[in-house]
């Protein structure tokens, strides 16, 4: 067991900065999940971590051990692939055993070890087939016990179950986090663009974008306290709503005018937005987090329904105000005609406020 | 009206294939059916294809000639160790272009491709000075040297181990693999189609050379089978030519059933060197 830091690290492809000076910590047996769009540098910082990719600046540990200069196969981790990387040429057993062969351990020894990890994966009844004769999540489960047979300090997983169709996606993301949190205890790190696999198994997510790392926190942090509007946009689906729009003043209050509506400040962060008057912000708010009215009496800023999106369990409105779209989340059993008329409210303590330029979060002073 | 156009095409494509084909076939039924012939009916003219009266004697004559054998085993000699050297070396040396990051590795890789677009007669005369210096002349030494490895047989090998995915390669790193180990454990098994298709190619060209082993062989024990022949042929040891034939077709024996076996391969190795970069 292990704890893995990174500390500046950069690498570049020619002109491409793949990883941007991320700094990231990895606890013991924590499991941390990469996450980001495609291209945004996951699995070049994984690989960094692997060893298969040497750092242009920065520094790597593995426990205490700085491991820049020290060969993948010396650094105590195991990796499994989103292509699975099984050897085509070796039956099931000989893929297990390879990682254990190669460093010289006795053959009964790794027979037993062998048994022991494709008991846990239940793949006893396949270690004389080859490769080619497995189907996806057996090929899956195959590479996971190559992985831990070893007994790594560290297993890097790079969207293992991307190549797995839907049902058995979940199904893998519950068993694995079991196998490879609660019952190895083994220090984790794991890329996905996926965020519904990574809210579900990270104990911590960080989200990367354009090589950087912006922001590392629990899964209930980066939803409710997103400090990046990336990272706002990016968890939760559907997405949150972005309101562009200067901030003013109006009637001593201060209001943002957006795209033809004007949107109230909260009270209390009145004060925080002082600094922005007459600057441009994003206003973000989550479908959720907003309240619709419909006809005589109603309150609020005024809308025309565009239409419903009815999900089964769920369904979501669509509307269009002042040049804004909006997406709001609606009782299934609620009624709408388009091109109705209806009156929209955020809840006050929901906003989140961004910076336009920089992206950062206004935060509450 | 478009699909009967296209039949026809097909058609005449076919035909003047088939002609060609059989122009080019001509020379080797020739050769295999004059080998069962009389040397008497093998010159009549107009030529006659049939044997006959069969007989095996060409062959009869040519085996009993004492240098024959000696030819044989100097030609499997030269094949075997170019076939070997060329499937260990080529197929190292491949590995490292492909999959080893070292410095300087494109810049060696485009002068070793240079060296392919030179034609060999270019380097015979040099080869030679050189060999007469160190004493290869005369010695089948001179002919397998120059022969253990090839650009072209490293660029066949380069592309295969490329066209393999990067992840195996990795993940055999991450298993604690160096790169001699990927290259015995991992890389060297899997290029077996590659390796195949390298060995046949290596077995056509070293058994059939002829100008580098005539240049450089000079006496009659040390001859390979086609410098033999036609060293038989000229020195006119036989008044009839139907054992000299005979022996021509022994010796594209290997090389037409290698054809017929191996097709397969030889075209898996075309394919592979035509493909990307
Ligand atoms: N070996 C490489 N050579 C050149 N560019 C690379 C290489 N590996 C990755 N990149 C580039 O680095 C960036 C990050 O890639 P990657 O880490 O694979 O992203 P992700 O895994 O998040 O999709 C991309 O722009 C990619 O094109
Ligand atoms: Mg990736």
């Amino acid at each position: 067991m292990a704890r893995v830091m990174l500390q500046g690290v950069t690498k570049r492809f020619g002109d491409t900065i793949a990883v941007n000076n991320v700094d990231l910590q990895v606890a013991d047996g924590e499991f941390m999940v990469l996450l980001g769009p495609s291209g945004c540098g996951k699995s070049t910082t994984m690989r960094l971590i692997a060893g298969l990719e040497d750092p242009d600046e920065g520094e790597i540990y593995i426990g205490n051990r700085l491991v820049n200069e020290i060969e993948p196969s010396k650094r105590n981790i195991a990796m499994v692939f989103q292509s699975y990387a099984l050897y085509p040429h070796m039956t099931v057993y000989k893929n297990i055993a390879f990682p254990l062969k190669m460093r010289g351990v006795p053959k009964d020894e790794i027979d037993r070890k062998v048994k022991e990890a494709a008991d846990m994966l239940n793949i006893i009844h396949l270690l004389k087939r080859m490769p080619r004769q497995l189907s996806g999540g057996e090929m899956q489960r195959v590479a996971l016990a190559r992985a831990i047979v070893r007994e790594p300090m560290v297993f890097l997983l790079d969207e293992p179950l991307s190549n797995l169709d839907a049902k058995l996606r979940v199904k893998m993301r519950f068993e694995l986090r079991k196998l490879l949190h609660d019952e190895l205890k083994v220090t984790t790190v794991y890329v996905t663009h996926d965020q519904v696999e990574a809210l579900t198994m990270a104990d911590r997510i960080a989200v990367m974008k354009k090589g950087r790392v912006l922001q590392v926190d629990v899964a209930d942090g980066l939803f409710n306290r997103p400090r990046d509007i990336f990272v706002a946009g990016f968890i939760g689906s559907p997405p949150m709503n972005f309101i562009e729009g200067v901030v003013n003043e109006h009637d001593g209050a201060l209001v943002i005018d957006a795209k033809g509506l004007e949107l109230p400040m909260p009270t209390h962060f009145q004060e925080a937005l002082k600094s922005y008057l007459n600057s441009e912000i994003t206003v973000g708010v989550r479908p959720q987090d907003i309240k619709v009215f419909q006809g005589k009496g109603a309150r609020g800023i005024l809308g025309y329904v565009l239409g419903v999106e009815r999900l089964g369990t769920e369904s979501y409105l669509h509307i269009i105000s002042g040049d804004c779209t909006i997406v709001i989340r609606v009782d299934p059993e609620s009624k709408f005609k388009e091109g109705e008329r209806i009156w929209w409210v955020p809840r006050e303590t929901r906003l989140h406020f961004f910076d336009t330029k920089t992206g950062a979060v206004i935060a509450k002073t | 009206m478009r699909l009967s156009f296209r039949l026809i095409m097909a058609i005449v494509g076919y035909i003047v294939l088939t002609v060609v084909a059989i122009i080019y076939l001509m020379p080797f039924i020739r050769s295999i059916t004059a080998s069962f012939m009389t040397w008497e009916q093998a010159q009549r003219m107009p030529p006659e294809w049939i044997p006959d009266p069969f007989t095996t004697r060409p062959f009869e004559q040519i085996l009993g000639l004492k240098y024959f054998p000696v030819w044989l085993i100097n030609s499997v000699i030269i094949s075997a160790s170019i076939v070997t050297a060329q499937t260990i070396l080529a197929s190292m040396a491949g590995f490292a272009f492909a999959r080893v990051k070292f410095p300087g590795r494109e810049m060696l890789f485009s002068l070793l491709l240079a060296t392919m677009m030179m034609p060999g007669i270019v380097t015979l005369m040099p080869t030679y000075a050189l060999f007469s210096k160190v004493g290869l002349i005369d010695n089948l030494l001179g002919i397998i040297i120059p022969g253990l490895c090839g650009a072209s047989s490293i660029f066949l090998m380069r592309q295969y181990y490329l066209s393999m995915p990067q992840d195996l390669f990795d993940a055999a790193r991450v298993d604690g693999c160096t790169f001699l180990k990927i290259f015995r454990h991992i890389a060297f098994p899997l290029a077996r189609p590659a390796l195949g298709a390298l060995a046949i190619y290596q077995f056509l060209g070293s058994w059939n050379s002829f100008l580098g082993p005539l240049a450089i062989l000079k006496s009659i024990e040390k001859f390979t089978l086609p410098v033999g022949l036609l060293f038989a042929f000229n020195r006119a040891w036989y008044v009839e030519y139907s054992p000299i034939i005979a022996g021509s077709t022994l010796a594209a024996a290997p090389t037409i059933i290698i054809f017929i076996i191996f097709n397969k391969y030889l075209i898996k190795g075309i394919q592979l060197t035509a493909g990307k970069r």
